[in-house]
């Protein structure tokens, strides 16, 4: 029986095997302008990330316009600088050594409890209270422990208009606000009449320092 | 004649996947660009937002240490020298103490139209040695208001006080500079000399000091500034120093002694004030 025979790739001898199949005939035919636009492409983008570095461009910061490389520069120079500074007033600092008396001196103060500002703070609380008739608030009690950190005020607050026991509570209040005291207690509110007739409210407070 | 153009198959197919490869690492290059790009944009906003802070912190900074050279250099050798002499001393501190006494007592009389005086100071115990110095405990007696104890003892408290920085609060300071570096670093160098300032010369005149300290600060800024510094020491410098500046630069009673506060308590217009003089 006669048969169709095609030569098989293995019998053609001394003749390169060609490709078989539509699609890669498709592709060994792009194969030229493929390339050429690979390489085309990759280079341009070489040539643009190059052209076109970040550091090249101004950034806009708090309404000024500064190179990005400059901004580093200048975060470098600063942060340097501060470094030197910090040595440098580290070193100073260390000279003071030269003043040993200052430093005892400096040492002590901050030990002692500065009782005179805080008098002076109660005194001017006690003041803002003052109107051009009256000073409401009488202070005949004062006892300060030093040892104890405490400082016990007695005295009244007297209102012609019956308003006493506010004038005290604000008063309370401002004590507590006031810098180095961390407690002061509470009065009792309680009103009776002086001998001129005027309604008052006598109070006796302790109040307590942080040391 | 041969030409540059591959002639088999197999050549072309080489060259495919060569254009393929280079297409794939451009794309690649440009997804990388675009990511620095991001990466820097993000470092920018980060280093444009600290870049204030840092000039702001710089710039203190090397004024402080500007001060600190200038002190260093020219004023603390003096202070030493009357803080050895003066505030705490080797010797006896009494004659200071009682010098001191006597005219804060005198000075807050004549600001009292005589209200005032320094009934007994008087020194009982004797000297005890606490290792790093020593105290001698004496016993004050005055007569007067609440308003002149209260000076007085206000100004005993600015024993040890030598420039204005040493009456603030502690963070003040740090926060009076930061404020004037804030509006115009341009007047770092009179905020310093001002911090510098001997607190004396301050008490005597501080609505002057204070114009000439602040007069490149902003009018806006200017009241918050006052108000920090008084709320923070100043208002105590005003309230107790000030009064009995005069006297002091006069009778040359500048530094104070220090001295500690130990009890105060009030009978009537007499106060008892318990005192320890403190020495080396």
């Amino acid at each position: 029986m006669n048969s169709l025979s095609i030569p098989s790739s293995d019998t053609l001898q001394g003749e390169k095997r060609p490709l078989q199949g539509p699609l890669l005939f498709a592709i060994a035919d792009l194969g030229v302008p493929i390339f050429l636009f690979g390489a085309v492409f990759l280079v341009l983008t070489i040539g643009v990330t190059k052209l076109l570095s970040p550091d090249r461009f101004p950034v806009h910061i708090a309404e000024k316009v500064i190179r990005l490389s400059d901004l580093s520069a200048e975060e470098a120079r600063l942060h340097a600088e501060h470094d030197a500074l910090t040595v440098e007033r580290a070193e100073l600092l260390k000279s003071q050594d030269t003043a040993p008396v200052l430093s005892m001196v400096t040492a002590r103060r901050n030990a002692l409890f500065p009782i005179g500002s805080v008098l002076l703070s109660i005194e001017a609380l006690r003041t803002s209270f003052r109107t051009t008739n009256l000073d409401p608030i009488t202070l005949p009690t004062i006892e300060y422990d030093g040892a104890e950190q405490t400082l016990t005020l007695g005295g009244f607050v007297t209102d012609t208009t019956g308003g006493s026991n506010h004038i005290l509570s604000n008063f309370v209040d401002g004590l507590r606000t006031l810098p180095t005291i961390t407690s002061v207690s509470e009065p009792e509110y309680t009103q009776d009449t002086s001998e001129l007739g005027v309604p008052r409210t006598p109070f006796i407070l302790t109040l307590h320092f942080s040391s | 004649m041969r030409t540059l153009l591959p002639s088999s198959q197999a050549e072309k197919m080489t060259l495919f996947v060569l254009g393929i490869l280079f297409t794939i690492l451009a794309c690649g290059l440009i997804a990388s660009h675009v990511r620095t790009f991001s990466l820097k944009r993000d470092t920018a906003v980060m280093v444009g937002t600290a870049l204030p802070e840092l000039r702001t912190s710089v710039s203190l900074l090397r004024s402080s240490v500007e001060a600190e050279r200038l002190f260093a250099r020219q004023a603390r050798a003096a202070r030493e020298e009357q803080a050895d002499a003066f505030v705490f001393p080797l010797s006896s501190p009494v004659p200071r103490a009682v010098l001191t006494f006597e005219q804060l007592s005198l000075a807050l009389r004549d600001a009292s139209d005589g209200h005032f005086s320094l009934l007994s100071l008087s020194f009982p115990s004797k000297t005890e040695n606490h290792g790093t110095h020593k105290t001698l405990g004496g016993v004050a007696v005055f007569d007067g208001s609440f308003q002149d104890v209260s000076r007085l003892l206000g100004a005993l408290s600015m024993a040890g006080d030598m420039m204005v920085r040493d009456a603030l609060a502690p963070g003040v300071e740090a926060e009076f500079l930061r404020m004037i570096s804030t509006d115009d670093p341009m007047t770092l160098k009179a905020a310093q000399d001002f911090l510098y300032l001997d607190l004396l010369t301050y008490a005597l005149t501080p609505d002057i000091v204070e114009q000439g300290a602040l007069s490149g600060v902003s009018d806006a800024l200017r009241p918050d500034i006052r108000q920090m510094l008084l709320m923070g020491g100043l208002s105590d410098v005003r309230a107790g120093l000030s009064p009995v500046a005069k006297r002091l630069k006069e009778r040359n009673i500048w530094p104070l002694p220090l001295i500690e506060v130990t009890n105060v308590s009030r009978k009537g217009k007499r106060y008892t004030v318990g005192l320890n003089v403190l020495s080396r």
